[in-house]
């Protein structure tokens, strides 16, 4: 039976056997939906920063001391060092004091480790990642919308089980 | 990070907005390369997806071309070449071309090239667009955008005049496209995780 023939079944009440997208091919439409790299917006960067299953949080730590080291290469070079990179110091200074940036790292490895995990290693096979980048895209789904997901989800979940 | 209630200090929010976009073309461009995440080496060198945002900011602010919360001009177009011209050194560093890893853009732009003509790429669009008829039977915008984007058209502003919309209700319909495949996506790490 053809694919129209497939789409009519589902007005006939019966169950609807139409071929599901298979990982691959969402992967690969989600690439190629989101804008090109010298257009990037938040919405699409958050996207692929949630696919990567990384904490903003580890990530600024990390900026933050690449910047320290850049302040200190230029001192060291006896330059000035530019105020905009004084001022955006003191901004991630205020934002992640330097307590708790030792103990969050170190929390944070231990708790990859102890959920069997190396940051960075294989972050696709990571569930959700954080949720929270999303939480000013404005974009939600609604009841239906989540309703409908589910149950593609089982379906996926069958789907993935006989692909294995 | 902020408090509920708490004023955003505009130099903090340009900050993050130029870190969020700069952090997601690193990791697409680290990706190419068969580099997931952020902290993976690209081979050959000593550079990862955050050191490369990291110089890339610290350039801008050491060479004067920004400062955030001054309300100069928006960062991302000056960033965006600064970035990718270190990423193209990176690459071409003769130590990674020692290394190099064929990254899977280059693997599909050979199977591509190999393999594709127009009758069965239409052919192909025609079954990808059936099997996304059912997870989007209740968004009969975004199938109908699904399907300008598998038939070739590109550009939004073809795509709001095929569908009789504007440019920016395309964008919020690509927005609800793409959070919707996203989580179809993930969907199958949450079913492995079950």
């Amino acid at each position: 039976m053809g694919q129209q023939g497939s789409v009519e079944k589902r007005h006939d009440g019966m169950k609807d056997t139409t071929r599901l997208p298979t990982r691959a091919e969402l992967q690969k439409l989600l690439e190629s939906l989101l804008p090109a790299n010298e257009e990037m917006d938040e919405f699409s960067a958050s996207i692929i920063i949630e696919r990567a299953g990384v904490e903003p949080e580890v990530f600024t730590q990390g900026l933050r001391s690449r910047l320290e080291r850049r302040a200190a290469d230029v001192r060291a070079q006896g330059k000035e060092v530019p105020q905009a990179l004084l001022d955006t110091l003191e901004l991630l200074e205020r934002r992640i004091p330097d307590e708790e940036q030792g103990t969050a790292e170190a929390d944070r490895i231990v708790r990859e480790l102890l959920q069997g995990r190396v940051s960075g290693a294989m972050p696709e096979q990571n569930s959700s990642g954080p949720v929270h980048a999303f939480r000013s895209s404005g974009v939600e789904l609604s009841e239906e919308d989540i309703r409908l997901l589910e149950g593609i989800s089982k379906e996926l979940r069958e789907q993935a089980g006989e692909e294995e | 990070m902020s408090e509920p209630g708490e004023k955003l200090d505009p130099a903090w929010v340009e900050l993050e907005r130029l870190k969020i976009k700069l952090r997601g073309v690193a990791l697409r461009l680290f990706a190419e390369r068969g580099c997931f995440g952020d902290f993976v080496v690209l081979p050959g060198t000593s550079t990862c997806a955050a050191d490369l945002v990291g110089d890339t900011i610290g350039n801008l602010l050491i060479e004067g071309y920004w400062h955030p919360g001054t309300g100069g001009e928006d960062p991302f177009p000056i960033a965006y070449q600064m970035l990718y011209r270190d990423f193209l050194d990176l690459v071409k560093s003769s130590e990674h071309t020692k290394a190099v890893i064929m990254g899977p853009t280059d693997a599909e732009q050979l199977l591509s090239a190999s393999h594709s003509s127009s009758e069965q790429d239409r052919a192909e669009a025609q079954l990808r667009l059936e099997s996304y008829r059912r997870p989007l039977a209740n968004d009969p915008e975004a199938l109908e955008l699904l399907e300008l984007h598998l038939s070739g058209v590109e550009k939004r502003a073809d795509k709001a005049r095929a569908m009789k919309i504007t440019e920016q209700a395309v964008t919020n319909i690509q927005k609800r496209l793409v959070y919707k495949v996203h989580r179809w996506e993930q969907s199958f790490w949450d079913n492995k995780a079950q």
